[in-house]
This record gives C-alpha cells, structure tokens and sequence, in this order.
C-alpha cells in the first residue's frame, strides 16, 4: 500500500496538506464562479427576428421624412420620373430592414375611393409564398390636403 | 461515537473537498436562476401587443398628418369651421382604421381645436394649431389610453432690422422641438433673389414694402409684409 516513507511523511505533514488541499478547492471554487460569471456575460441571446417591427420601424421613418408623403403625391400628379423615384427610395429603406432573404411587396389604396392604385405597386411581380407579414400603414395628408391613403405590404422571408 | 469522529478526523481534506463541491454545485444554480431571472420579463406581452402598439403609433402619425393638413388649409385661405371640421372627420376615418384592423377604439378631440395666427407684418409670421387628442384602445389583448397634445406651428420669421444682409428662417415648431425647414422656396414681391444657405435660412436684402410669400413643406403658405 505505497510507500512507507510517504506515508509516514503524509502523517506528520497532515496539517499542511489539508491546508494545501483547501487552498487548492476554494481556489477552484472561486476559478470556476468567475468562468461562470464571465461566459454569463459575454454570452447575448441572439435577437430574435421581427419583421414586422424592423419594417415598420422603417415605414415609420420614410413617413417622418416625407417620402410616403411626397410618393403619394408623385402618383397623384402622375409625374412618372418623380415616382420611379420615390419607389426606388422606399424600395431600398424596406430591403435595408429585412434580412439577406428577405422580399416584399406593396401597393396603395386611395381609402375616399376604394381603389388600388395601379402605379403605386412595387415587387407586383413576385409570388407571394404561403404565408407573410401584413403590414397596413395609414396617411391622412398628401401635400396639404385632407386625404386617406393606405399603404399594404408584404413581407416574407425567403426559403422559410 | 469515537470511531465515527476518528474516521471524520482522519478524512478531514475529503470532507472539507466534498462540502466545496457541494457549495460550489449550490453557487451555480443560484447564478443560473440569478441569470434566468434577469433575462426574462416578469410580465410576458400579449403576442400581438406590438402589432397593435404599431398600429397606435400609425395613428399617432395620422393625428400629426391631419394637424398638417389644417395648417396648410387654414395658409390658403380655408376657413377655421372647415378646418376644425376637416380634423374632427379625420380623427373618425383614424378611429375607422382601427377598428377595421380589429382594434376596438376612441379618438377624441378634448377640447377645442385651437388654430392661431400671427399678424404678417409681424417680424415672425406664424400659424399654429393646439389641440388634445385622447386615444383609448379597449380590446381583448390590450387596454391603452392616452392623451396627446398635439401643439404644432409653422413659422417664417425674419431677422428685426431692415435692409442688407437679412435673413429669413423658416422653421416648425413640433411640441416644442424646433425643426429648421430646408424644403421651402421663398418668392420676394418687388423682386430679390434671396441665397438659400441649406439650414433652413435665407440670406437677402430687404427693404419696406415686400412682400415674402414662403412655401413650406406640407404646402404651407406663409405670407409676410415688410
């Protein structure tokens, strides 16, 4: 059972070996609590994805710098330059707030009369998959006048 | 007895280990529970609750688009009756919106709408329009009320001293946040050209008798008599 010289060394030294041993535990208590600490804090739930607040968000933004404004009156007057610009604007804000994958589409409705308006789509040539996000977006001015207008979009993420 | 406490004196580093482990194993399920807890809402959201909030601030939004509307009517010569009556309509058609998206509410006005105007030849030409809107959304989801006053004026103010180098500034007041309007054209009536400088202000001379018409954004019209 080992050796005796060892033993006889490991009995008279028995209380310093306890404290050595101690020492040796708390330490690796306090090591481990640290570590445990530390990866708490490091580690972030990654976010989880809301479309339909990212895109709103930016709706809300191109209304407050008056692009849903002067969209609206760009296909009111008909001007086809002015509107081409104006899709091309929002195009780019709503694909900034959606992922990689990520596609939508969108059309107006003049609320006073019921209807669609035909110039107002954008993406009107892509298939909507089975499911997406309803987003309807309201505007009660367009340059100075009483008016009511609806913005739909869509949006999905592709492959999902 | 004697033998139980030899035997504890004698496995002293080994108990005193074990006691560690187990204080050690009690340490990291307090943190994991400490970290549960702060990671997680007490309260958990109804799961369409942001869906409607978003739908509140559009109309939030939309009280803001009509008091913009009034403001331009009212510029262009729109009686005050129609305006209020214009705005009073809109907050119904916000009111419809809602409901049409299943979120049962109503939108008052609290009092009168208020709309003022500053003489133009005053050296800051302005109109403004006051009210207080009360929101209360009552559905299943989510019980909200609100009351927002909406205090919004367009200005066109000019520097107090006439003659060379004045300036013009164009600016709206939105609930006491000032916004410099760089999206405005000036016309100045006997003619001066006037150098837009990019901040919402103007550079010309000026002299007695002008007249500076200003187009703000939302259509806007401001007129102002030197």
């Amino acid at each position: 059972m080992g050796d005796p010289k060892m033993i006889r060394l490991s009995k008279a030294k028995k209380g310093q070996l306890f404290i050595i041993e101690a020492f040796i535990a708390v330490s690796v208590m306090i090591i481990m609590v640290t570590a445990l600490y530390e990866v708490q804090l490091a580690t972030q739930l990654s976010p989880e994805l809301n479309l339909e607040d990212e895109v709103f968000t930016t709706i809300r933004a191109l209304d407050d710098t008056g692009t849903l404004d002067k969209y609206l009156y760009s296909l009111e007057t008909g001007i086809t330059a002015d509107i081409e610009l104006y899709k091309k604007t929002i195009e780019q804000a709503i694909y900034g707030s959606l992922p990689d994958n990520g596609q939508f589409l969108l059309f107006c409705e003049n609320v006073t009369v019921s209807e669609v308006i035909p110039e107002s789509w954008i993406n009107q040539y892509l298939t909507l998959p089975d499911s997406t996000t309803g987003i309807d977006y309201l505007v009660t001015e367009v340059n100075g006048k009483f008016t009511e207008y609806i913005f739909h979009f869509q949006v999905w993420i592709i492959g999902v | 007895m004697r033998i139980k406490n030899s035997f504890i004196k004698n496995r002293k580093g080994q108990v005193f280990l074990l006691l560690a482990i187990v204080i050690m194993i009690y340490l990291i399920l307090l943190s994991t529970t400490v970290f549960r807890i702060t990671q997680s809402p007490f309260v958990e959201l109804a799961p369409n609750q942001n869906q409607i909030m978003n739908y509140i601030d559009n109309s939030v939004s939309s009280i803001y688009d009509l008091v913009y509307a009034g403001i331009a009517q009212y510029s262009q010569g729109t009686p005050i009756v129609e305006v209020n009556d214009s705005i009073i309509s809109g907050l119904a058609s916000i009111e419809a919106y809602l409901d049409n998206h299943n979120i049962p509410s109503l939108i008052r006005h609290k009092n009168d709408i208020v709309i003022s105007q500053n003489s133009a030849i005053s050296t800051d030409v302005y109109i403004q329009i006051y009210c207080e809107i009360s929101i209360l959304v009552d559905s299943l989801e989510i019980y909200f009320e609100a009351d927002y006053t909406v205090n919004v004026s367009f200005h066109l103010e000019r520097s107090s001293i006439v003659g060379t180098e004045n300036y013009l500034y164009l600016y709206k007041i939105q609930n006491g946040l000032i916004t410099m309007l760089n999206d405005a054209t000036v016309s100045i009536i006997p003619f001066t050209s006037a150098s837009k400088l990019g901040d919402g202000s103007f550079q010309l001379n000026l002299e007695l008798g002008q007249e500076i018409t200003a187009i703000l954004p939302h259509n806007v019209i401001l007129t102002m008599d030197i």
